[in-house]
């Protein structure tokens, strides 16, 4: 879940629409957006770690659910 | 293999974003993603999406479930469906996982020597009928019972009254629902002569002010309550939470006012006296459609065996119920109720005042009461007493828990007294039924026989031989629960049960009957407010498993009723239908075609001339008003609502110097009833995993206990233990503690006292006393 600055929920879900991997969806009566993340291994895990956290928008991420599929055979 | 696992990577992102999403819900009561829900149906390309009613409450949300290979993979609101618009709420998000659990029932349960056996379905079907028949042989045909359910589908309900009613010839027909909205259906006959909400849901479109009685919407009623608070967003309407414990309801309402357990009813009846004081009477109205009515007092609360009560309605006049009502003045019940004077006048100001429209809505608080038809009468009276009633935004709304306990136990009329059109005590309505069932009238007995609790009162004393339940869990459910344990394992007694997970029901059965959940056979719901919904089969039942309709027919052909059973197994949930639609033929509660409900988010009752009809009694929107007025209350031989005279009566038990605590017991938002279901959803079981008591800080501080201590809660009728919650979720008042019964580990209703109201027959798992001990 992604808590915005208050009044930037709009500029957050543009920027985070901007990052690879990333999914949004936004609430559309409460100031937060769903953040769905799909990277394929650490390395893009970590850089997309780097990117959320450089967002001034983003006022705080809670992690809610993870999960560790295959992505081809 | 690779489309195979990018489908299943889409399917697990889906499910991460529905589970934050519960999150959120949780965290945001109210909150909405229905855009998004909207714009992600368009990504999903490779699901057959299809309709139907949500598995769980009352409200009737639409869903659309995913299908891929045979399998049901992602549900999403329906935005076509007027009743949630797209939305849903945590439980129905994730409602198809509950198809899926580990431990789902496959194969019928045969117990020999104390352990189960699998066996066939074909013998295990044999096996019951053949013991329904010898338990007639030897103990008469009122030996035998069936226990049914709101969460039947209509098709269900249908068949096991045809079949115990029309065709064995018992009214041994009861249904859970006796424990959830008996009381409504009381107020809803006594007032108005005719069950089920007279508005809909589109009421809270129009609505300036909501009242809620005792209900705490936000948990159990979610999606409705999602869209109170969007009319208080987009409109500016008020929400007025009327309670006894502090609930995310009353964080999220306007006012908040607590009063003290039973005292409802001297809380309406004061609003009703200031009513009348500052003249905010609808005269005409009030003139012309309402007469007035005082019934029996005192009349106990059934604890006892074989308890007996009739009402005598006797006729009154205005000045008699405003004589009445001189001992409710706000001044004389402010103690009483500990609810303030100035809140009394601000109430009775909310709905006295001519320019606001206001909604009264409630459920189990003021349905579980042993005064249930009283306060419902009561409410009923505030919205005559001002007009305010049948007109869009004007509106008395009775919410149910189940998601047929409308469409199949109080439209069907599976409950000792009644039949799918009328009651059993009347002559024209058992020949009414008759002749569609194609039995002799005489089949039929003309007396009821045993309500719910009666029921397993019965069984105890052995009165009743044979039990089937179907789709209900009454073994966590029942009050005074070690009673009816004990007595469905005594000597001589043979009880079946069909249901989809093992429960402790299951526990008690001689042969269990796995059925077909939900979309994996077809079937109907109808839910509160008039609107029946249709849903085809999407997916196989798992193993053996059956619809509980099929189960009913097949033992009914087995016990020689072929002719009356002769439905075809492709069909037979169209023909069925088909049958059930001609009970209830005319303007007053026409059904809507089959063909209607297939094609859209269902349809509402009285369906005349191709239309729903959203607003009874109300001549502009339905056409069974026949008196030339604008309102015409038809349930009632003189076409006048009743305004009744009902005054405050005490709770059976009331807390004392040994057992000190009022108890009140309830649900939860992640987990739907007795979560036989909810806990096999392994998201929702994480998010509130066991069941705990809410104590009031003060009283906890006295006692010495901290969240997550354990604590010994005592009542007259057993101990249990549980982990406290202190300043959590929900905050009781001092005095009070809070229970939910989701948790078949920590069975409440070892502690719940079997009263009910002596009208409905409903239990009242809202008060009786206990001790609460640090363990």
């Amino acid at each position: 879940m992604a808590h915005p600055v208050e009044g930037q929920q709009q500029k957050l879900l543009e920027e985070l629409l901007s990052i690879s991997h990333c999914e949004a969806l936004p609430a559309v009566n409460t100031e937060l957006l769903i953040l769905i993340t799909d990277t394929r291994n650490a390395g893009e895990e970590a850089s997309l770690k780097i990117q959320l956290e450089s967002l001034e928008n983003l006022k705080h991420l809670a992690m809610v659910a993870g999960f560790q599929t295959p992505i081809n055979s | 293999m690779g489309n195979l696992n990018a489908s299943r990577r889409n399917f697990v992102k889906k499910m991460a974003a529905l589970s934050a999403m519960t999150t959120a819900t949780a965290l945001f009561p109210g909150i909405l993603f229905a855009e998004t829900q909207r714009n992600n149906a368009s990504t999903t390309g490779t699901l057959d999406w299809k309709k139907a009613p949500c598995r769980f409450c009352g409200v009737g949300c639409g869903v659309l479930i995913g299908i891929e290979n045979g399998k049901a993979v992602a549900v999403k609101g329906d935005p076509n469906s007027p009743v949630n618009k797209g939305l849903c709420c945590v439980k129905g998000y994730h409602s198809i996982i509950a198809l899926y659990g580990k431990d789902r029932l496959t194969h019928p349960l045969v117990k020999k020597n104390g352990s189960y056996v699998q066996t066939t379905m074909q013998e295990a079907l044999d096996l019951i009928a053949s013991k329904m028949q010898k338990t007639i042989t030897d103990y008469g045909k009122d030996a035998v019972s069936i226990y049914g359910s709101g969460q039947w589908t209509i098709p269900d309900g249908y068949v096991a009254s045809k079949l115990f009613k029309g065709c064995i010839g018992t009214n041994n027909v009861e249904a859970n629902a006796r424990l959830c909205m008996a009381s409504a259906v009381t107020g809803f006959l006594t007032s108005f002569g005719l069950d089920e909400p007279m508005g809909c849901y589109e009421d809270i479109d129009h609505a300036d002010i909501f009242v809620l009685w005792g209900n705490n919407m936000a948990e159990m009623h979610p999606v409705l309550f999602s869209r109170l608070l969007d009319q208080r967003l987009k409109r500016g309407a008020k929400i007025i939470d009327l309670t006894t414990r502090t609930t995310r309801t009353s964080k999220a309402a306007d006012n908040s006012i607590l009063f003290r357990p039973q005292t409802d009813l001297a809380l309406a009846n004061a609003i009703c006296y200031e009513l009348v004081k500052k003249g905010w009477v609808h005269r005409s109205f009030v003139e012309k459609h309402c007469s007035f009515r005082k019934g029996l007092t005192d009349m106990g609360y059934g604890l006892e065996d074989n308890y007996q009560f009739k009402d005598r309605p006797k006729k009154i006049n205005y000045k008699d119920y405003q004589q009445f009502l001189e001992g409710y003045a706000p001044e004389k019940v402010t103690q009483l109720t500990g609810v303030s004077e100035k809140d009394i006048r601000y109430l009775a100001t909310c709905y006295g005042d001519p320019n606001k429209k206001v909604m009264s809505f409630w459920c189990m608080g003021m349905n579980q009461h042993t005064r249930g038809t009283w306060i419902n009468n009561l409410v009923y009276n505030i919205h005559l007493l001002t007009g305010k009633i049948s007109t869009p935004g004007n509106s008395p709304f009775s919410l149910t828990g189940q998601p047929s306990a409308c469409g199949t136990v109080r439209e069907v009329g599976t409950l000792t007294h009644k039949l799918p059109h009328g009651v059993v005590m009347n002559k024209t309505h058992r020949e009414h039924a008759a002749k569609i069932w194609g039995v002799p009238v005489e089949n039929i007995p003309s007396k009821p026989t045993y309500h719910t609790v009666e029921m397993f009162r019965a069984l105890d004393r052995g009165d009743i031989r044979f039990m089937w339940i179907q789709v209900t869990n009454p073994m966590v459910t029942m009050p005074k629960l070690k009673r009816y344990r004990d007595a469905a394992k005594k000597e001589q007694r043979f009880i079946v049960v069909s249901d989809v997970y093992p429960t402790p029901t299951t526990d008690i059965a001689d042969v269990i009957l796995p059925s077909a959940m939900w979309i994996e056979r077809e079937g109907l719901y109808g839910n509160s407010e008039r609107r029946t919904q249709y849903f085809e089969q999407m997916i196989p039942a798992p193993g053996e498993a059956m619809s509980d309709t099929w189960q009913m027919i097949e033992v009914a052909k087995r016990m020689g009723f072929e002719k009356q059973f002769s439905y075809q197994k492709e069909t037979h949930i169209e023909e069925i239908y088909k049958e059930y639609t001609r009970h209830h033929e005319g303007k007053k509660h026409a059904m809507p075609p089959l063909s209607i409900l297939k094609s859209q988010a269902g349809a509402q009752w009285p369906f005349v001339n191709g239309k729903s009809t959203q607003w009874r009694f109300n001549a502009q929107y339905d056409s069974a008003c026949s008196n030339g007025e604008a309102f015409h209350f038809y349930g009632k031989p003189d076409g006048k609502a009743v305004i009744w005279q009902r005054p405050y009566e005490p709770a059976p038990e009331v807390p004392d110097k040994e057992f000190d605590f009022w108890l009140c017991t309830g649900r939860v938002l992640e987990h739907w009833h007795t979560g036989s279901m909810t806990r096999r959803i392994p998201v929702l079981h994480k998010a509130m995993p066991k069941a705990y008591v809410e104590v009031h800080p003060k009283d906890a501080k006295r006692l010495q206990i901290q969240t997550g201590d354990l604590v010994l809660l005592t009542s007259r009728r057993g101990t249990i233990q549980l982990p406290a919650s202190v300043n959590e979720r929900g905050i009781p008042e001092m005095g009070q503690v809070f229970v939910p019964f989701f948790d078949e580990d920590m069975l409440i209703n070892e502690l719940t006292l079997d009263a009910f109201c002596p009208i409905s027959k409903q239990p009242d798992y809202k008060k009786c006393a206990v001790k609460v001990q640090k363990a």
